[in-house]
């Protein structure tokens, strides 16, 4: 399944009155098995793109079409991980997992033993009775994963999931993640103001420009995957990348 | 040395106390009733009966069939008018915590409701249904329902809009929203409001019984106060508390530590 987005414009009211332009014709393709990062600078509209894409935003103007026909984007079968886990604490983390799959339709019989099959996929099948509250921010995370992959979705779109997390942790969930999503080959929206993670984790990667946001370039990124971080090529990439945001690459390296 | 050992023993001495948190409670109660005692000493039974002559007499009461008859009375009037006014304020509490045009709508009728005393209503309600159950039930419902409303509006304005927006992203329909997303989050003000909606209630229920009713636990006082004896006062008072108390830990308190579980879970 191919997602494209046509020329969206999106405004919020401002509270002070007046209104703020976030988005401003924007354009963009994921390919049927592609993994697409959106590069931005903190609060330049990212999110609302994937919101846009979720059918949780209506755009202003332009139109998300799937393999090419206009739909209403709020029936596409959507995982979304989001920057928090977002996890419903009164609930096991089994049936957090559990939950998505019944909001998608799986009868509830079936949702449990499915749900304790993708959390196997992220190593946590022992702690499926466990109260999410009990695991780490990083377990949390990988739960808020399981739930958003459990639905088989059409598309996932994951908005800075790795941010709030120690670097050596985001690490292991991006590989994690990449081992995943090369069995199940769903396209990706992955927002990130990480310019390194994007080109590791990527097949392309938009940068998108100040309020009100617009695709500047797209970086394609031949690497094969198990990629290094430490890459110099990756590097090279990276530094492409914020030169076209407009940092230097003296202030990269501070 | 003697000084460490010492502060050692009073550290001891203090955990006795943080371990055994119903020896605290038995404390409380013991020094109520001792005060009660010390304090009765000093007036004639007929003002103030100490606790011995009182706990007798509810004794008697309850063995003598007639707290049933009049304890499932109040008991009665006090849960149906509760019920309903739950009902109604928590419908009506979501709706005017979403929707600001119904805040608005509805604001005026809940400051009037908050502000019309209880025996103002009893007296109303008397007069418009006469003797009967409906009187009592309808004053309940009526001084309950702005108090728990304003609480859930509180509660649906505290409800937290991400996770809301991650179940609208799952596709959750508006069952599921309720149910698992909407409602536990309320809980905390659903059992704040049942506690201090059936305390209310029982003092607002004595009230209508003492003005117009024939039976229930109000009657029975107004019947003691008539025959003045003090004791029976006392008595009928302590015996519908106990029931009260028995509610609260054995019903409120065991539904509230299974209904928050999750937040005991230790982080690793």
């Amino acid at each position: 399944m191919q997602i494209s987005l046509r020329g969206i414009h999106k405004e919020f009211p401002r509270q002070a009155g007046g209104r703020l332009s976030v988005l401003r014709d924007v354009s963009l393709t994921v390919g049927a098995q592609e993994f697409c990062c959106v590069v931005g600078a903190s609060g330049c509209g990212k999110s609302t793109i994937l919101n846009i894409v979720a059918g949780l935003t209506a755009p202003d103007a332009g139109q998300v079409l799937v393999d090419g026909s206009g739909l209403d984007s709020s029936r596409l079968r959507v995982g979304y991980v989001f920057q928090k886990p977002r996890l419903l604490n009164w609930k096991t983390v089994r049936d957090n997992v559990a939950f998505a799959l019944r909001a998608g339709g799986t009868p509830a019989a079936e949702a449990r033993p499915q749900a304790l099959r993708y959390l196997a996929m992220v190593g946590l099948e022992q702690f499926a009775d466990e109260f999410p509250l009990a695991l780490s921010g990083g377990m949390q995370q990988r739960v808020a994963i399981a739930r958003a992959l459990a639905i088989e979705p059409d598309l996932l779109l994951m908005d800075e999931p790795f941010s709030h997390l120690d670097e050596m942790t985001a690490r292991s969930l991006r590989a994690e993640l990449l081992r995943i999503w090369e069995r199940a080959r769903k396209p990706v929206m992955f927002v990130t103001h990480n310019a390194l993670e994007a080109v590791y984790l990527a097949d392309k990667v938009l940068v998108l420009s100040g309020r009100p946001a617009t695709i500047l370039k797209s970086v394609h990124v031949e690497l094969p995957r198990h990629r290094e971080m430490e890459d110099p090529r990756l590097l090279e990439l990276q530094r492409e990348i914020l030169h076209t945001l407009g940092i230097t690459a003296s202030a990269v390296r501070h | 040395m003697k000084s460490s050992s010492s502060s050692i023993e009073g550290a001891k001495r203090a955990s006795v106390w943080r371990r055994w948190p119903l020896l605290v409670y038995l404390a409380s109660v013991a020094a109520m009733l001792v005060g009660w005692h010390a304090i009765a000493s000093f007036f004639p039974p007929s003002l103030l009966p100490g606790p011995l002559p009182v706990f007798r007499r509810v004794g008697e009461i309850f063995a003598s069939g007639r707290f049933a008859v009049h304890m499932g009375a109040t008991l009665l009037r006090v849960v149906a008018g509760f019920v309903t006014a739950f009902l109604v304020s928590i419908a009506l509490g979501i709706v005017m915590g979403t929707n600001r045009v119904a805040e608005r709508f509805f604001e005026p009728e809940i400051v009037v409701g908050l502000t019309i005393p209880s025996l103002a209503w009893s007296v109303i309600a008397l007069m418009w249904f006469g003797i009967s159950e409906l009187a009592p039930i309808f004053t309940v419902f009526i001084i309950l329902q702005p108090l728990i409303t304003v609480n859930m509006v509180q509660g649906t304005k505290a409800l937290d809009q991400e996770v809301i927006e991650m179940a609208k992203a799952f596709r959750a329909h508006r069952g599921m929203m309720i149910r698992d997303v909407v409602i536990p989050q309320l809980v905390p003000y659903l059992l704040a409001s049942t506690r201090f909606g059936l305390s209310l209630a029982w003092k607002v229920v004595v009230i209508a019984e003492l003005l117009g009713l024939s039976n229930g636990i109000g009657y029975m006082i107004h019947y003691s106060f008539g025959i003045l004896s003090m004791v029976d006062v006392f008595a009928w008072t302590i015996a519908f508390t106990l029931v009260m108390l028995a509610i609260e830990y054995g019903l409120l308190k065991p539904l509230e530590a299974r209904v928050t579980a999750w937040r005991r879970a230790v982080a690793l």
